[in-house]
């Protein structure tokens, strides 16, 4: 009964806890923009984080060891610091996103601005993060989260998608000059998805609760199970994009223009549903990415960490803490729209995935760390095949981008 | 006495592991070994160093990426050196036997058994070192 328990309790953290501020912004925008013609990268990117939070679950079940402390041990410092750097300059500036998106939540329940509202918005991160034990950080937002799913009885409000647009699912209609963006919005929407954040805070989230080789179905069923319901919030954001701001020519540019489209549908009612989806999702991502980071780099410098430690007991993990999130509210105070800042943190997260990751496959394959439980064929060569699509479209679409003047 | 499989360990098995307390609180991870190589041909392992200054070293060091060979501080004379390196010098990865009981007990004085060039005989990790840091000896955790 516990174990069943465990996994319905899985199922739903994970579906609840699936989007953040980069996935309902790079969700929404590509419905207002482009249709539903970037829903083929959202099912590639939940099928990549569906394949990695498994293998992530499974490693830390079996070796004992976290992501972080594997790279460090097997691959030495020098090359430890690649993945690092990578995760700190790509998960700052979503951390800064993510604390932009709680408190354009707050504004939109309070109508307050946004930017009066940030400075506290960081210390209900801190303050969650200082003193709320793992089950806390892991349970309560994501449970608050599964208000996503009002997503889906938005789009049936509203009468469901015309034939017209269903034909943008495999016919993305792509202007002329949009390209760049078209790209941009791929290369986003597979980094948003495929966060290292997600999976250094699982992998860790392991070890905190004792996971053994007992645990491993309870991981099949929560990635596989959870991510593909977490996805449909991601994929219905799409959908209420292209069918509510698409044809008033909106594009969808910040957090709270996206919140229109559950207004459209369900009215004053619908826009506090996402506004309390958008709290709830960008304050459980926020906890994630700040302990995710802190997590990786105390593993990896091999001091005590533990979020249920009191923080004298694991000083340093906690000083990292601290210092990520005033590096984070220090770029959120330059004032930039937390949307924008979603977007540029995912794409930069493209961009470095194969750092960030080829690593991990390495490990997968060795039977010091996994014994009998190695990666099959089919998941090295999938998740190779979407890490380079990710990295190439990032590539190409980030210079463009800027030439053209677009983000 | 013969000396078993799990006896034996490279310099880079022991690098970048995770150094605990008997008490199992984790202080850091081994960066930077210092041994004192003797007459005899004996290496006396004299500290295991954590902490910025060895990294700072280890980043510094555009030879052999990925290598740790070249964090090993090693204090020998050079005739010392020489009469047990013979001519070779460079990148070595040095084979240690570390008596079982001496891991779980203080720092042990370690026999070299056989140097090789880097990346021969790297297969084996270490989960952890349980070696107590000089710098915690004396307290109580």
């Amino acid at each position: 009964m516990k174990k069943w328990l465990s996994i319905t309790l899985g199922i739903v953290t994970a579906t609840g806890g699936f989007l953040d501020a980069g996935t309902i912004a790079t969700s929404g925008e590509s419905g207002a923009r482009f249709g539903l013609g970037l829903i083929w990268a959202c099912l590639i990117a939940t099928v990549a984080i569906i394949l990695l939070v498994e293998m992530m679950g499974r490693f830390s079940a079996i070796s004992k060891k976290t992501y972080a402390e594997a790279i460090r041990e097997n691959f030495g410092f020098k090359f430890y610091l690649l993945p690092l750097l990578s995760e700190v300059i790509a998960e700052s500036i979503l951390l800064a996103a993510e604390i932009g998106g709680i408190a354009i939540a707050l504004s939109l329940m309070t109508g307050i601005s946004w930017r009066i509202l940030f400075p506290p918005a960081a210390f209900l991160v801190f303050a969650m993060a200082w003193r709320a034990p793992f089950d806390w950080i892991e349970n309560a937002p994501a449970l608050l989260g599964l208000v996503t799913l009002s997503f889906i009885v938005g789009i049936i409000a509203l009468g469901g998608p015309s034939h017209q647009l269903l034909s943008t699912l495999w016919k993305p209609e792509v202007k002329q000059g949009e390209l760049a963006d078209y790209l941009y919005l791929v290369a986003a929407t597979l980094g948003a998805t495929i966060s290292p954040y997600l999976l250094y805070f699982y992998s860790s989230g392991a070890r905190e609760e004792h996971w053994t080789s007992n645990s491993l179905l309870l991981n099949r069923v929560t990635a596989i199970v959870g991510m593909s319901f977490g996805s449909l919030g991601s994929i219905a954001l799409i959908f209420l994009g292209a069918m509510v701001l698409q044809p008033l020519n909106m594009q969808g540019s910040s957090l709270g223009e996206l919140g229109l489209s559950m207004a459209k549908a369900l009215g004053p009612f619908g826009a506090l549903l996402f506004a309390v989806a958008l709290f709830a999702t960008c304050l459980g991502a926020a906890l994630e990415v700040v302990l995710g980071v802190s997590y990786n780099i105390a593993q990896g410098f091999g001091w005590e960490w533990g979020e249920d430690k009191k923080p004298v007991e694991a000083a340093r993990f906690n000083l990292v803490l601290i210092i990520f999130l005033l590096v984070a509210v220090a770029i959120g105070l330059m004032g930039i729209d937390p949307l924008q800042l979603a977007l540029a943190g995912s794409t930069v997260i493209a961009l470095f995935l194969p750092i960030s990751l080829f690593p991990f496959l390495v490990l997968m394959n060795d039977p010091q760390y996994l014994r009998d439980k190695t990666n099959g064929r089919f998941s090295n060569i999938a998740i190779i095949c979407i890490l380079l699509i990710a990295f190439v479209v990032a590539f190409v679409s980030i210079p463009l981008e800027i030439l053209s003047g677009g983000g | 006495m013969p000396i078993t499989d799990d006896q034996i360990f490279s310099i880079r098995d022991i690098i970048d592991s995770q150094l605990e307390t008997r008490e199992k609180r984790r202080i850091g991870r081994v960066s930077d070994i210092e041994a004192i190589w003797q007459e005899d041909g004996t290496l006396v392992l004299s500290s295991l160093v954590i902490g910025p200054q060895a990294l700072a070293g280890r980043i510094a060091s555009v030879r052999s990426f990925g290598s740790c060979c070249e964090t090993v501080s090693i204090t020998a004379s050079h005739s010392t050196m020489s009469k047990i390196l013979g001519q070779r010098c460079g990148c070595v990865d040095l084979r240690l036997t570390i008596p079982w009981d001496s891991r779980m007990h203080g720092l042990p004085t370690i026999s070299c058994v056989g140097f090789q060039g880097a990346g021969t005989d790297a297969s084996k990790t270490i989960k952890a070192v349980h070696w107590k840091h000089p710098r915690y000896e004396d307290r109580d955790c």
